[in-house]
């Protein structure tokens, strides 16, 4: 964990988009206009582990600890890991959680668990001459994994581009970590009274709770600083995507004058100099949509999603709903059986979870790393599984939760189950501590 | 080169497969208007079909789908035909084509409790 010191450090490299190269191997020097250099010939076998997040820093330790003759390399464009898991307890103003809970330093994980760190960008794959191009020069791989995460699509919402970037610029979705995040506590703790609207994204997204979580925690922050401020969820779905009847409940009992949940609802525009939006909703009466406008004084508006733009630049086959077509039961992509996609990014039928890509990172280390010795490996025999929590109190600290059991048959493909489903306790609430410090020690 | 063509064609054939409805209205006009007269949930409908079987389904402002709604149910005659069955068509095909058989989507009423 980081002081706070580090914390704002790390975070002012990342905001200023510092590219400079990071190596702990001799790395060339940045030149845009010369010919890249491919860094290390090397005879060993060497992964490439694209992304440190979730999926990205589980993989580099895991197969490292599977077969330590590998060499394994970590790119991670940014210096500092901050978590989204637990962002929105902090978000909420919970006591004993802190901007330190949720930010590490990478080094100390690259020396830790024996792999290589570099942090760079990565502009280009080429898959026929099996190299990684960064801003700073090519690196040759034997295998590659990716886990790169999410990116937004407002194509959907706000067709005209300049509307989109003024919308995020103004209203960052914070569902990627760091400056998103700054933004949107700043939003919370200067809010003067008013509409706080949240909006649900259509389609598959990345953590599906974190929506209606974050509208429980605004909600807590308010309740207990005296704002008169009231956070609209607005969701086009019927009712929550996930927890459904935790989370009614907890708007319900908890927050009644402070969170209204808006189903069916469909966004049809904005403005921005006004600060109104415009959306539809579903009239059970007229059995159609109607159009309404609801004005707010701050907005965190959640877009939905598409996988990173790594993705792309892989040139990967992507399934119908635009996340990537992977071999089931595994994590090797249909494209290229030397490169596998895991995480958010990933397009098996699982809950977008940190837990998830951890989990997942898991078996694909034990795969590749045995794919290497030339050993076989069993996929069916470690399906990955999903625990999902949220926090929805602060004062007492209570939770609800879902997890997930993976299935796989030849003719049915993969299925995530829901299994367990624990309505608000605050055993739960307290468990998301141990679950959040858990799984972060797993991975730095 | 040949691999980057073909992979552009999926690609935009992909995207060409992909209807301008919203599925999340569609799958709430399914609900409210074709949930009781069909008898069958939204998810199960939908995945009654492939998608090039939906897709073929809504051809011809979706010939062969009305003829197979009045099979369920003679009593939907006046809905489809009617022009508010036109207006909410391209809702309904955005969501039988993203839960269709062929695809990974589940309807997140699954999650039900
Ligand atoms: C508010 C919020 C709360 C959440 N709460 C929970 C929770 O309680 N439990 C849970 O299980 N999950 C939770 N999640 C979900 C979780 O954060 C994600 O599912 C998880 O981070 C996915 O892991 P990943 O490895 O796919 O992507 P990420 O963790 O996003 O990692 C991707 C990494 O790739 C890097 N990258 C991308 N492109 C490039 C490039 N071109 N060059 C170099 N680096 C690149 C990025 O910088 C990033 O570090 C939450 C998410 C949000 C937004």
């Amino acid at each position: 964990m980081m002081t706070r010191r580090d914390v704002l450090k790390g975070l002012t490299f990342v905001a200023a988009g510092s590219a400079l190269p990071l190596s702990l191997q001799a790395s060339p020097i940045p030149n845009s206009t010369a010919a890249k250099p491919v860094v290390n010939t090397s005879k060993k076998t060497r992964v490439i582990v694209c992304g440190g997040g979730f999926g990205g820093l589980t993989t580099a330790r895991y197969l490292k600890q599977t077969n330590p003759a590998l060499e394994v390399l970590l790119i991670e464009q940014n210096r500092t890991f901050v978590s989204c898991p637990y962002s929105n307890v902090w978000l909420g103003g919970v006591a004993g959680v802190s901007l330190e809970d949720l930010s590490f330093d990478y080094l100390s994980a690259s020396i830790k668990y024996d792999y290589e760190l570099i942090h760079e960008v990565i502009t280009g794959i080429d898959k026929e001459r099996q190299t990684v191009t960064t801003n700073n020069a090519h690196y040759r791989y034997d295998y590659l994994v990716l886990s790169p995460g999410i990116d937004y699509d407002y194509s959907t919402l706000f067709p005209e581009e300049q509307t989109a970037k003024a919308v995020y610029t103004h209203y960052p979705p914070a569902m990627k970590p760091g400056s998103e995040h700054l933004r949107l506590k700043k939003a919370v703790e200067n809010f003067q009274g008013g509409n706080f609207i949240i909006t649900v994204p259509s389609g598959t997204y990345r953590c599906p709770p974190a929506p209606y979580e974050r509208a429980c925690m605004v909600a807590y922050y308010f309740k207990t600083h005296g704002i008169k401020g009231k956070v609209l969820l607005l969701d086009p779905r019927e009712k929550p995507a996930t927890k459904a009847k935790g989370f009614l409940e907890s708007f319900k009992t908890l927050y009644k004058e402070y969170i209204t949940y808006i189903p069916t609802a469909e966004i049809k525009g904005i403005d921005l100099k006004k600060q109104v939006l415009n959306i539809e909703t579903f009239n059970t009466k007229t059995l159609d949509y109607t159009p309404r406008n609801i004005s707010f004084s701050y907005a965190n508006i959640i877009p939905p999603m598409k996988p990173a733009r790594l993705i792309d630049i892989a040139g990967l086959e992507r399934n119908e709903s635009g996340w990537v077509k992977l071999k089931a039961p595994g994590f090797q992509t249909v494209t290229d059986d030397k490169i596998y996609v895991l995480g958010d990014a990933g397009g098996h039928p699982f809950p977008k979870s940190g837990h998830m890509a951890n989990s997942c990172a898991h078996v694909v280390a034990k795969e590749l790393g045995a794919r290497t010795l030339g050993k076989s490996f069993d996929i069916t025999a470690h399906l990955p599984g999903n625990i999902c929590y949220s926090m929805v109190n602060g004062s007492p600290k209570e939770g609800i939760w879902v997890s997930h059991s993976i299935s796989y048959s030849r003719t049915k493909g993969l299925k995530a189950t829901p299994e367990a489903m624990v309505q608000r306790d605050q055993q739960s609430g307290n468990a998301i501590a141990s679950w959040y410090h858990g799984i972060t020690s797993d991975m730095l | 080169m040949v691999k980057a063509v073909l992979f552009l064609m999926i690609a935009l054939l992909c995207t060409a497969n992909e209807p301008s409805g919203s599925v999340s209205k569609g799958m709430v006009y399914y609900k409210y208007l074709l949930k009781e007269p069909t008898g069958m949930r939204g998810d199960l409908f939908a995945k009654q079909h492939t998608t090039q079987e939906w897709l073929m389904r809504f051809e011809n402002n979706a010939t062969v789908l009305k003829k197979e709604l009045l099979a369920i149910n003679p009593q939907l005659k006046a809905f489809v035909e009617s022009p508010r069955f036109l207006e909410i068509m391209p809702h309904i095909k955005a969501f039988v084509v993203h839960y269709a058989k062929d695809k990974t989507n589940s309807a997140q009423c699954e999650e039900e409790e």
